[in-house]
């Protein structure tokens, strides 16, 4: 009777016990034949990566719950490097600097060296991936010191490059604050109520201490920054609608109410326009042509122009000049050690010279190695309200010159004030073609071969004036004859010689 | 002590765990190699779509010339507008891509895909084809009126064109021609007859 009452018992005490044991057991085992596999990460994450060389950003990708990166892909932008499989070992030389690694293993020879990474070193598609948190450990015997890794915001700064940052409220003209930045910057830019915030992705912009200012200012109240997620991000907080304004080369950034600085910009034009590229044609003291200030517009954010000294307006320029290209994006490799945006900066240069030679106010659109968007560029040609617009490129493909007008369907040109911006060109194609006409006329006297067709070149279609884009070939097969001085200076003249023969057609 | 059937229970779910577990790891190590073995099961060449044999017209850029020429062509297409919009694209590109193309683009130029919608096409390049591209104003030229004047001439209605790479907008080929709006096709059949080239009749 005992055994049979206690047996009952002991089993209805026994068995859940045990089943919960057991299921515990079996999902622990699960998770362990889960955890080591590799799962990558569901959104891309980067790190960006600053160097004085090069700045760039490189994928990371997940295993075993830490970040890891491939040293390829950090090492190739900043030297010469090779790699290559040996078995289960995966040998790395960087600029006659070799590195061992072995799949699955922390230790690493460097040269003479042994380093242990932070966890097992992996190769996945060929590509060796190491531990985030090892990189400094990696790259310190690699690249010129200093390598600092702020790993949680996942930015990697190399060989000292980094902008430093100072900010001031200052109360006159108006009550706003300027931030001084120890390079040029370009970031962009969030207004919501209540706060501007300025993202900087390519700027190796490191925080100051401490991490948030507060200022006595009766509309922003406090300056923070942080970083995370490959960016740095500096946050003014206000009690009122706040904009920027970009000056000195892009090094300052002026915050303060929007009624304060839009009455501060008022007599100046919206749009960023150039100064006048030179002085009036009666003038004989020469004066270098300034670059256009390209700040608002290069980040697509409503900033206004820095103040503009008192004188009396400018005339408007009759030609502008657009030398294609520039900055990160050099158009065609003409040759290995020619590109187009330096060629066709060359060639603008004289041509605006030939221009302003003949009594044509011209405006150059950019004046050194500087990037501008198309839209930018139809914008700065739109609103400097002048009657020509060459654009210049330059070719290795056949010889001679190519003249190009836009490519536009067959629309009834728009009139009034405002004109439908893809087909603006549409009202101006006639004199295009007629400014493309003449230059040909004036290439043919100098027995240089060209033709005229259309293109779908942007942005010609934006353009409201004559617009003709020229694309520069060398005479015979030698590519290099495009930089040669004479073959610019002719084929720029007979430019210049065409604009001012349909100038002379166009005046009644 | 423990009950014999929760012992047996136990080992079975053991089992079970570790058979699940290399499983899913023989799984996981298939699904590794699986897309490179796919990549290089990839034809050379794309397979000649199904249809009927039709004469075709191939507008091909010609670099030297810098004007394009009309061919006649014969290919099999297929019923459907979209494939057979690819089909005569693919014909261009393939002759491209060949050694002694007069108007080289870089191998593994493709078409992802074509869609046509109310007589507007849109034609989604593949990466390699825009990477690859040569940059220049003629080159750059040639490549997308040559595409939409093919298009243009053998499927009839099609009155604009699109052009996208990878399926993503971008401002501009190879930093030229232009990309961001559409191409109307009367317009370009009148820059290929400026051009001195072969005009869609």
């Amino acid at each position: 009777m005992a055994w049979t009452d206690r047996l009952p018992h002991n089993r209805r005490h026994w068995a859940p016990g045990h089943s919960r044991s057991s299921v515990a057991a079996v999902a622990l085992l699960l998770l362990l034949l889960w955890l080591p596999q590799a799962r990558p990460v569901t959104a891309q994450e980067y790190l960006s990566v600053y160097g004085l060389r090069a700045t760039f950003s490189v994928p990371l990708q997940q295993y075993g719950g830490r970040d890891y990166v491939a040293v390829l892909d950090i090492l190739a932008p900043l030297g010469e490097v090779a790699a290559r499989k040996d078995g289960h070992k995966w040998k790395l030389r960087f600029n006659s600097v070799e590195v061992e690694f072995q799949e699955g293993k922390t230790a690493v020879k460097l040269a003479n060296r042994r380093l242990q990474l932070a966890s097992p070193f992996h190769l996945q598609d060929g590509r060796g991936l190491v531990p985030l948190s090892s990189l400094v450990a990696l790259l310190s015997p690699l690249l010129p010191p200093p390598v600092e890794l702020h790993e949680t915001a996942r930015r990697l700064f190399l060989g000292g490059a980094a902008v430093h940052f100072s900010a001031e409220v200052v109360h006159s003209p108006s009550d706003s604050v300027v931030l001084t930045f120890s390079a040029p910057v370009n970031p962009s830019i969030a207004t919501e109520p209540g706060r501007l915030s300025m993202t900087f992705v390519r700027e190796p912009l490191l925080h100051p201490s401490p991490s948030t200012m507060n200022f006595e200012d009766q509309y922003i109240s406090s300056l923070s920054y942080r970083e995370a997620e490959g960016v740095a991000e500096l946050t003014l907080n206000s009690n009122v609608p706040l904009l920027a304004r970009f000056s000195s080369d892009r090094k300052t950034i002026t915050v303060g109410p929007v009624v304060q600085i839009v009455a501060q910009a008022k007599p100046q034009p919206v749009v960023p326009v150039p100064t006048p590229a030179s002085p009036p044609a009666a003038s004989s003291t020469p004066v270098p042509t300034p670059t256009p200030n390209i700040g608002a517009a290069a980040s697509g954010q409503l900033a206004f122009p820095p103040p503009l000294p008192l004188a009396a307006p400018a005339p408007p320029p009759l030609v502008v000049v657009d030398a294609s290209h520039g900055g990160t994006e050099p158009g065609a490799a003409l040759s290995d050690i020619l590109a187009e945006k330096d060629v066709v900066l060359s060639i603008a240069q004289r041509l605006h010279n030939d221009l302003e030679a003949r009594g044509l106010h011209t405006m150059l659109l950019r004046n050194s190695d500087t990037a501008l968007s198309l839209d930018q560029r139809a914008i700065l040609a739109n609103t400097s309200r002048a009657r020509f617009y060459i654009s210049v490129h330059a070719g290795s493909l056949g010889s001679g010159v190519r003249l190009y007008t836009a490519l536009l369907p067959p629309i009834t040109p728009a009139s009034g004030t405002f004109l439908p911006w893809d087909s603006a060109q549409a009202s101006y194609l006639s004199s295009s073609q007629t400014l493309s006409a003449d230059i040909a006329t004036e290439l043919s006297k100098l027995n240089v071969s060209s033709r005229q067709m259309q293109a779908p070149l942007p942005p010609l279609n934006h353009i409201s004036a004559a617009a003709v884009a020229v694309e520069v070939v060398p005479p015979g097969a030698d590519v290099t004859q495009l930089n040669s001085a004479a073959y610019q200076e002719q084929i720029a003249g007979a430019i210049a010689a065409g604009v001012a023969r349909a100038q002379q057609g166009a005046t009644p | 002590m423990i009950p014999r059937h929760l012992k047996i229970t136990f080992g079975l779910l053991l089992l079970a765990a570790l058979a699940s577990g290399l499983y899913m790891w023989m799984l996981k190590r298939h699904e590794r190699q699986a897309p490179q073995t796919a990549q290089l099961q990839q034809p050379v060449s794309p397979p000649p779509p199904a249809g009927t044999p039709l004469t075709v017209a191939l507008y091909l850029a010609d670099d030297q010339q810098g004007a394009l020429h009309r061919e006649e062509t014969s290919l099999s297409l297929p019923a459907d507008p979209s494939l057979r919009a690819q089909a005569v694209l693919r014909a261009v590109i393939a002759r491209y891509t060949q050694k002694d193309s007069t108007h080289p683009l870089p191998a593994g130029a493709d078409v992802n895909d074509v869609y046509i919608v109310n007589g507007t096409a849109v034609v989604d390049l593949n990466d390699a084809l825009a990477s690859g591209h040569r940059s220049g104003v003629m080159v750059e030229e040639l490549t997308v009126l040559s595409l939409v004047q093919t298009l243009a001439a053998n499927l009839p209605g099609i009155t604009q064109v699109k052009i996208l790479v990878n399926g993503q907008e971008r401002d501009t080929l190879a930093g030229h021609a232009d990309l961001a709006d559409f191409y109307d096709v009367a317009a370009v059949n009148r820059a290929v007859e400026q051009m001195g080239g072969t005009s869609s009749p």
